[in-house]
C-alpha cells in the first residue's frame, strides 16, 4: 500500500507541470502615420516587462495583427499573465508593401511604440504614432532616463 | 516500474558522471585515412533557474509525460561542463567554444564570469566567447559596453564574442551596437553572430534580425572585426538556407567574414546538408568555415552532429586538406591558437 501511495505521488508530481495563466483581454486604439504615409501596417503586442530578477526584461513579443493607419482597431488575445505585466504596442508601416520593415538599401518604412492605458485590465488603449524609420521595438523602449 | 527503475538509474549515472574528472580522450575523426583534430565552436551551456518559463516548456517536450519533473536535474547535468567534456570525448572533439548568452526573452543567461568559470575545468579545451545584454541598452547600454570590454579583456579563458540579434532582439542595422563590434576589433577577439531562423520560442524571425546582408554596414567599417556568421544562413525553423546565399556573398567579398555551420549536421538539416556543404566548396569557402554544432541539445549531439556533417564533407568529396580545414585549422588560426593535432 505504502508503495502504491509513493508510485501515486511521483505520478502526480510526473504529470504537474507549471501553469502558464492566460488572460482574454482586447486592445482598441489607432495607428497615426504622417500625412501622405500610406501602406499597410503591421501592430505588435508585448508584454511590458516580463519576469523577475536577472531574467526580468522589456518587450516580451505576445502577438502581431494587422492594421490600417489612421483607422481604429480592437483586436482581443490572450496576455500571458504568467509572464509579466502591462502592455506595449509597436506598429510599422510597409510604405513600399515588401512585407518587410526596412531593407539594407529601403530606408522609409516608419514605426513607433506606446505604452497602453490599462494595460493590466480587460480592455486597454492605445495610440501609435509613427515617426522613426527602420527601428526596433527596443529602439523606443525603454527610453533614456 | 520498469520505467521508473531505468529513470532512476539514468539519474544516478548522469550524477556520478558529473562528479568525476574527465580525462581527454579526444580521438578527432578518421577522413579518408587521415585522422583529424576536431574543434567544435558552437556549444551552449547555462542552468535551469536560470532559463525563461517558455524555454523550460520546450525544453520539458522532448521528455514523456512521466518523466518531465526530471528535466531540471537532467538539464543541468547535461549543460554542465563536465558533462560537455565527457560528450567532447566521445565524438572525439578536441575542444569547443562555449558560449555566454544573455537572452532572457528567449533561451535565458549564461553569464560571462559562469563560462569562464567552467572553462577552468579544461582550459586546453573549453574556450570561452564573452557577451553583453542589450535589452535595456537606452538605461544601461554604457554600463554593459564597459563591463563587456572588462570581461572580453579580463576574464580568463576568452577568446571571442557570442552575439545572437535574434534572440536579443535587436537588428543587424542598428548602429547603438557598433561599440561592440568596435571594441571586439580593437581587442582581437573574432565575433559569432547567430544569423537565420530557429524553432526557439519569442526569437525573431524578421528579415532585419535574420539575414546577414544587413550586417554589410558594420562589416565594411569595422574591418579589424572578423564576423563568423553561426547557422550559415540555415533556417531551422523552415528547414530551408534561406540566407545562404547572403553568407556565401560576403564571405567571398569580405576578408574579414566567416561562416559556421552550426545545426546542419543535426536531423532537421538532413534533408539539405548535402547541398549545403556542395554551394559552400563550389564558392571556395573551406577556408572560410569553422566548424560548429550547435550543442549539446541532448546526450549524443555532438557525436551526432559531426558525424552526419563530415559524411556529407565526404559525399561532397572535400579534400583532407579542406576538411582539416573546416575542422580545425581555421579556427585555430582565426582565433591565434596553435594547431590541434591528435595522436
Amino acid at each position: 500500500m505504502r508503495g502504491f501511495a509513493v508510485l501515486l505521488a511521483l505520478l502526480l508530481v510526473a504529470c504537474s507541470e507549471p501553469s502558464r495563466e492566460m488572460r482574454s483581454m482586447e486592445v482598441s486604439g489607432t495607428v497615426i502615420a504622417p500625412p501622405g504615409v500610406e501602406g499597410p501596417v503591421e501592430v505588435r503586442l508585448f508584454v511590458e516587462w516580463a519576469l523577475e530578477g536577472e531574467l526580468r526584461h522589456p518587450l516580451q513579443l505576445i502577438e502581431i495583427f494587422p492594421a490600417e493607419a489612421g483607422k481604429p482597431f480592437t483586436h482581443r488575445f490572450d496576455y500571458p499573465v504568467y509572464l509579466g505585466e502591462g502592455l506595449a504596442v509597436f506598429a510599422w508601416i510597409d510604405t513600399d508593401g515588401d512585407g518587410i520593415h526596412c531593407t539594407p538599401t529601403v530606408r522609409n518604412d516608419l514605426g513607433g511604440l506606446a505604452i497602453a492605458e490599462n494595460g493590466d485590465s480587460d480592455a486597454a488603449t492605445v495610440t501609435v504614432n509613427l515617426t522613426e524609420p527602420c527601428r526596433a521595438p527596443g529602439w523606443f523602449y525603454p527610453p533614456a532616463p | 516500474m520498469a520505467t521508473l527503475g531505468r529513470l532512476a538509474g539514468i539519474i544516478a549515472a548522469a550524477a556520478l558522471l558529473a562528479a568525476c574528472g574527465v580525462p581527454n580522450n579526444a580521438e578527432g575523426v578518421l577522413y579518408k585515412g587521415e585522422r583529424l583534430a576536431v574543434v567544435d565552436m558552437h556549444m551552449h551551456t547555462g542552468k535551469w533557474d536560470d532559463m525563461p518559463p517558455d524555454f523550460h516548456f520546450r525544453l520539458r517536450e522532448s521528455v514523456p509525460t512521466g518523466a518531465k519533473w526530471t528535466m531540471p536535474f537532467l538539464s543541468d547535468v547535461m549543460l554542465s561542463e563536465t558533462s560537455i567534456l565527457r560528450q567532447m570525448n566521445s565524438a572525439g572533439v578536441s575542444a569547443i567554444g562555449m558560449f555566454a548568452v544573455y537572452s532572457p526573452h528567449t533561451t535565458g543567461i549564461a553569464t560571462n564570469e559562469l563560462v569562464s568559470d567552467w572553462c577552468d575545468a579544461d582550459p586546453q579545451r573549453l574556450y570561452g566567447f564573452a557577451s553583453i545584454r542589450t535589452d535595456q541598452w537606452n538605461t544601461n547600454g554604457d554600463e554593459w559596453l564597459a563591463k563587456f570590454e572588462s570581461d572580453l579583456a579580463n576574464l580568463p579563458h576568452m577568446i571571442g564574442v557570442k552575439l545572437a540579434h535574434a534572440h536579443q532582439q535587436f537588428r543587424f542595422d542598428d548602429e547603438r551596437m557598433y561599440g561592440i563590434y568596435e571594441i571586439a576589433g580593437r581587442l582581437g577577439k573574432p565575433m559569432y553572430l547567430h544569423t537565420s531562423g530557429s524553432p526557439n520560442p519569442g526569437i525573431r524571425t524578421e528579415p532585419p534580425y535574420n539575414d546577414p546582408y544587413y550586417l554589410e554596414d558594420a562589416i565594411r567599417k569595422y574591418p579589424k572585426a572578423i564576423f563568423i556568421l553561426g547557422h550559415a544562413g540555415w533556417d531551422s525553423l523552415n528547414k530551408e538556407l534561406t540566407y545562404l546565399p547572403a553568407v556565401i556573398d560576403l564571405a567571398q567579398r569580405y576578408d574579414n567574414v566567416y561562416l559556421e555551420p552550426g545545426a546542419l549536421g543535426a536531423a532537421r538539416a538532413d534533408a539539405k546538408v548535402d547541398e549545403f556543404v556542395v554551394r559552400v566548396k563550389e564558392a571556395g569557402l573551406a577556408n572560410k568555415m569553422i566548424y560548429g554544432s550547435d550543442g549539446a541539445q541532448f546526450p549524443g549531439y555532438i557525436k551526432r552532429h559531426l558525424e552526419h556533417f563530415v559524411a556529407a564533407m565526404d559525399r561532397a568529396d572535400y579534400t583532407v586538406e579542406e576538411t582539416r580545414l573546416v575542422l580545425s585549422d581555421n579556427f585555430s588560426r582565426v582565433f591565434g591558437l596553435p594547431p590541434f593535432t591528435v595522436q
